[in-house]
């Protein structure tokens, strides 16, 4: 048993758990104040990352091109609240579900349309000249992606806990009356939600994107933070740290030691077994909020 | 002929709250028995165990001779036990007809397959089936609405489906969940009238949780008065009224009996 | 058996008349290998699915997985099995996915909601990979395509698309009618129930486990015949990556579009979903010239979809189903209608 290998291969696989969380926290914010699993997630990580790429390759410096995409970001998610989330606020948490999955279809349909459909590349200026440590090869990239990840959840987790916004996100997300009975204004509320979770996807889909350069797959990729959120729970930030690691070291794990036995791509479909099983004994995750039915 | 029912020593525990602390009611066979107390007094919570849906942390059950640990919730209608929920639980998806017919689904024997090949006992259960629902809709006088979907119909007539939906299996016994919240003056005297008619037609026995005091005193041969959990007096209508814990605890506090009953009780 | 024909009855029996008796005595070919061949497989797998996820509530991402497995089930019985005889294979198929449809639908039992949904992703990912890595499913070829042997109904070759066509029709007029009998009794209230508060329906004494189960299980065996119906008698080689999460999308699209806890709502979306690309190169073409190319057409489609999609459930969760019966002589047209309106809850 190669410890120095598996030592690289489990930290690879780690690294690759913090990506997943990126994207599963944007998942999480949106869930933690409006109770909507928004299937678009991924659709509006490709969006904003083409979109970044493309104002960037038009000659946009990086900073500004970042503004920019974050603006259209916040503008994209207080139009998908006004149009997609409130019409339906009354329905069960599913047909939202469903109409999230209706609505990546048209964020990742206009993209193509606006952006075109080829592959584009982001360089981000961080060469991934792989680290030594010890006897163990670490990429550079991933531990900057590690590193921005952390600062991340870091900021959210003050703004949830410490300040008076997030405190706000999660009454609005508690009880909508009783938020609106204290006087909290949620149209107000949701816009800066989306705003945050715009800054998050644009993060993810900029790392992402920079990873594997920004193609349409980025969407489908998106897809395994599904099982995170199964395994961390849908509204804890830090289940979604935990459940992006345990997934990203497993699914590398598998693929490393299992996959040459069966032909490969384990990882295709390991996650979701993985939250499969998952849920038959903890339906609520790791981290989650038991809800206590009321009969 | 109705069920006794008689629970004893009920505790029931959510977290760190107490919501039964040992409990004690005896109904006899055949009474109108109900069960009141103010807001989060653990009424529901104790219908909730008398149908199976949270089992108690300590004490017993006996239905008609049969005694229980906790009584197991999809062998109720086979035990005879029906009841309405607080909350109306009708299947929106349906109409009034189908709602009320699937009080019978634990009587059905004929497999989905002889329906489909339309074999013969499937097609006399299914006329059966129809038969009953028709029966039961003309004792509610529900005629009017039985095709409509129960989604859009007045809050009344819902309650009076789901009571059809309970009665068309003629129970032995039968616990309403606040069945006369949210009615108007015609419509409680109307439910009432259905109430005492299923007991003088089956001998059901009746188990009521219930606000108005006008209501209970009228209908019930026997009270029994929670208050925190804790069962504070217990007798005939009578004897309640005049129980000095009872009046201190609920009917003292005269805006109790003149409140209109909630349409949806957040906690009960 | 029925004594009376309603209207709806009517309706669909003259349809299907039609369509075995007149619409086979078309000249062109493009009719039934590009639209109405297809569009039978789909309805199908539309009416399996919405049997589980409009009727019980049970939202399935992975339905394509199932229409893979009762593909590839279809091809190894008839290439293993020599002399085995084309109906009896695709009974086989639909055995085989109603059994894998019940042991992942083991979970859905625990499950609801999203998580239910969620958990569906896994038989979709895993049956895709396992076809895709392990020649055997695909007799040796080690891409995984399957190419459809040569089919015999006893001594007659199903060669042409006319033939290919009825075949289909025939197939999914009877498990339609089959699954218009088993809603409109008992069983489908149940399904229903269950659906819309399994709580009471638990209390009632309706079987939880076991409707449930029979849910998995018929939806799955439909969704299964579809599947061999779309690789045999419509696309004629497949591999795969055809049955991919797009395609669970747009079997969901169907129900969703259609009306779900509705027998004709699968048809009618079915025929949107076949009918909408054809029409959209079409307008493409008339409106932007040659320069209208096959990627703008999916581009369009994947918008227009979404938009319908989030129209439909804001505006009518019934879907199509809903608003035909609003039309004159819509009655006519409302197959096996339940009087049921359909939810995801």
């Amino acid at each position: 048993m190669d410890w120095g290998f598996f030592a690289g291969v489990a930290i690879a696989g780690l690294l690759a758990g913090v990506m997943y969380s990126l994207v599963a926290i944007g998942f999480v914010l949106i869930y933690k104040t409006s109770g909507v699993l928004n299937f678009a997630q991924g659709a509006m990580v490709l969006f904003a990352a083409l979109t970044f790429v493309s104002l960037n390759e038009e000659g946009l410096p990086f900073w500004i091109a970042f503004a920019v995409t974050l603006a259209a970001m916040v503008v994209l998610g207080i139009l998908i609240e006004a149009l997609v989330l409130r019409p339906l606020v009354n329905q069960p948490p599913i047909t939202l579900f469903m109409a999230t999955l209706g609505l990546s279809y048209v964020i990742e349909g206009a993209a193509q349309l606006f952006w075109g459909t080829q592959v584009h590349s982001l360089d981000l200026g961080i060469a991934d000249v792989p680290l030594p440590l010890n006897s163990i090869l670490i990429s550079q990239f991933d531990l900057f992606c590690a590193g921005v990840a952390g600062v991340i959840v870091a900021a959210l987790t003050v703004l949830f806990r410490y300040t008076r916004t997030g405190l706000a996100f999660r009454a609005a997300a508690e009880d909508q009356y009783a938020a609106l009975n204290t006087g909290l204004r949620l149209p107000r509320i949701w816009a800066t939600v989306w705003a945050v979770a715009g800054f998050v996807s644009l993060v993810a889909g900029l790392l992402w994107g920079a990873r594997t350069g920004v193609q349409f797959s980025l969407s489908l990729v998106v897809l395994k933070s599904l099982p995170v959120l199964v395994l961390g729970g849908f509204d804890s930030i830090a289940g979604a740290i935990v459940g992006g690691l345990v997934i990203g070291l497993t699914e590398t794990l598998a693929e490393v030691y299992i996959g040459p036995f069966v032909g490969g791509g384990i990882d295709q479909w390991i996650a979701y077994v993985i939250a499969l099983v998952f849920l038959l004994v903890r339906p609520t995750g790791l981290f989650g909020q038991r809800s206590v039915e009321r009969v | 002929m109705g069920a006794a029912l008689a629970l004893e020593g009920i505790s029931l525990q959510f977290g760190g709250i107490a919501a039964l602390r040992d409990v004690s009611v005896t109904v006899n066979a055949g009474d109108i028995h109900s069960i009141i107390g103010p807001n989060g007094a653990g009424k529901s919570s104790l219908l909730n165990v008398m149908t199976g849906i949270y089992r108690p942390d300590a004490g017993q059950i006996t239905l008609d001779g049969q005694v229980f640990r906790a009584l197991p919730a999809d062998r109720l209608a086979r035990l005879g036990v029906a009841r309405s929920f607080q909350n109306v639980a009708l299947f929106k998806g349906m109409t009034v007809r189908d709602n009320i017919a699937l009080g019978l689904s634990h009587r059905a024997k004929a497999s989905a397959w002889e329906f489909v090949l339309g074999l013969q006992r499937a097609r006399l259960e299914a006329r059966a089936t129809q038969e009953a629902v028709s029966a039961l809709i003309a004792q509610l006088d529900l005629a009017a609405f039985q095709h409509r979907a129960v989604a859009g119909l007045p809050y009344g007539v819902q309650k009076r489906v789901e009571l059809a939906r309970a009665l068309i299996s003629a129970p032995k016994l039968l616990l309403l969940d606040e069945p006369m919240a949210g009615m108007t003056a015609a419509e409680k005297s109307e439910m009432c009238g259905f109430i005492l008619a299923a007991r003088d037609e089956w001998k059901t026995t009746i188990v009521l949780v219930e606000h108005d005091m006008g209501v209970v005193m009228g209908l019930s041969d026997r009270i029994t008065v929670l208050d925190h959990g804790v069962r504070i007096a217990a007798g005939t209508p009578q004897e309640v009224q005049k129980n000095p814990a009872v009046i201190e605890a609920y009917l003292g506090v005269e805006e109790v009996a003149d409140m209109p009953a909630p349409v949806k009780d957040l906690a009960a | 058996m029925m004594t009376r024909l309603n209207a709806s009855q009517a309706g669909a029996i003259g349809l299907f008349l039609v369509m075995a008796l007149v619409v086979p005595l078309f000249p062109s070919d493009y009719i039934f290998d590009a639209i109405l061949t297809p569009f039978l497989a789909i309805s199908l797998a539309a009416l399996g699915l919405n049997l589980l996820a409009g009727y019980a509530g049970q939202v399935s991402l992975g339905s394509a997985a199932y229409m893979a497995v009762g593909a590839f089930t279809a091809y190894n019985f008839l290439l293993r099995i020599p002399g085995l005889p084309l109906l009896a294979a695709l009974f086989l198929a639909g055995l085989v996915t109603a059994a894998f449809g019940v042991l992942f639908g083991l979970p859905s039992l625990r499950l609801k909601g999203f998580y239910l949904a969620i958990s569906t992703l896994a038989a979709q990912f895993f049956v895709q990979w396992a076809l895709t890595n392990f020649a055997w499913f695909s007799g040796g070829d080690t891409s995984g395509v399957i190419t459809t042997p040569p089919l015999f109904i006893g001594p007659i070759a199903i060669d042409t698309s006319v033939k290919r066509y009825l075949l289909s029709l025939f197939i999914v007029a009877l498990l339609t009618l089959i699954a218009a009998r088993l809603v409109a009794g008992r069983t489908g209230r149940e399904l229903i129930a269950i659906r819309d508060n399994e709580l009471a329906a638990r209390v009632l004494g309706v079987k939880i486990l076991r409707t449930k189960l029979f849910a998995c299980a018929v939806s799955s065996f439909y969704i299964g015949v579809a599947g061999a119906l779309w690789a045999f008698l419509y696309l004629q080689t497949v591999e795969p990556a055809g049955f991919d999460l797009d395609r669970s999308f747009e079997i969901l699209f169907v129900i969703i579009i259609g009306g779900l806890a509705s027998i004709r709502g699968a048809f009618l979306g079915a025929a949107f979903i076949v009918v909408l690309p054809l029409l959209l190169s079409r307008a493409g073409a008339a409106v932007f010239g040659a320069t209208f190319d096959s990627g703008l057409v999916d581009i369009v489609e994947k918008i227009i979809l979404g938009v319908l999609i989030i129209g439909f459930l804001r505006a009518e969760p019934a879907g199509l189903s809903a608003l035909i019966a609003r039309i004159p002589f819509g009655r006519f047209f409302a197959f096996a209608t339940t009087k049921t309106t359909g939810n995801f809850s």
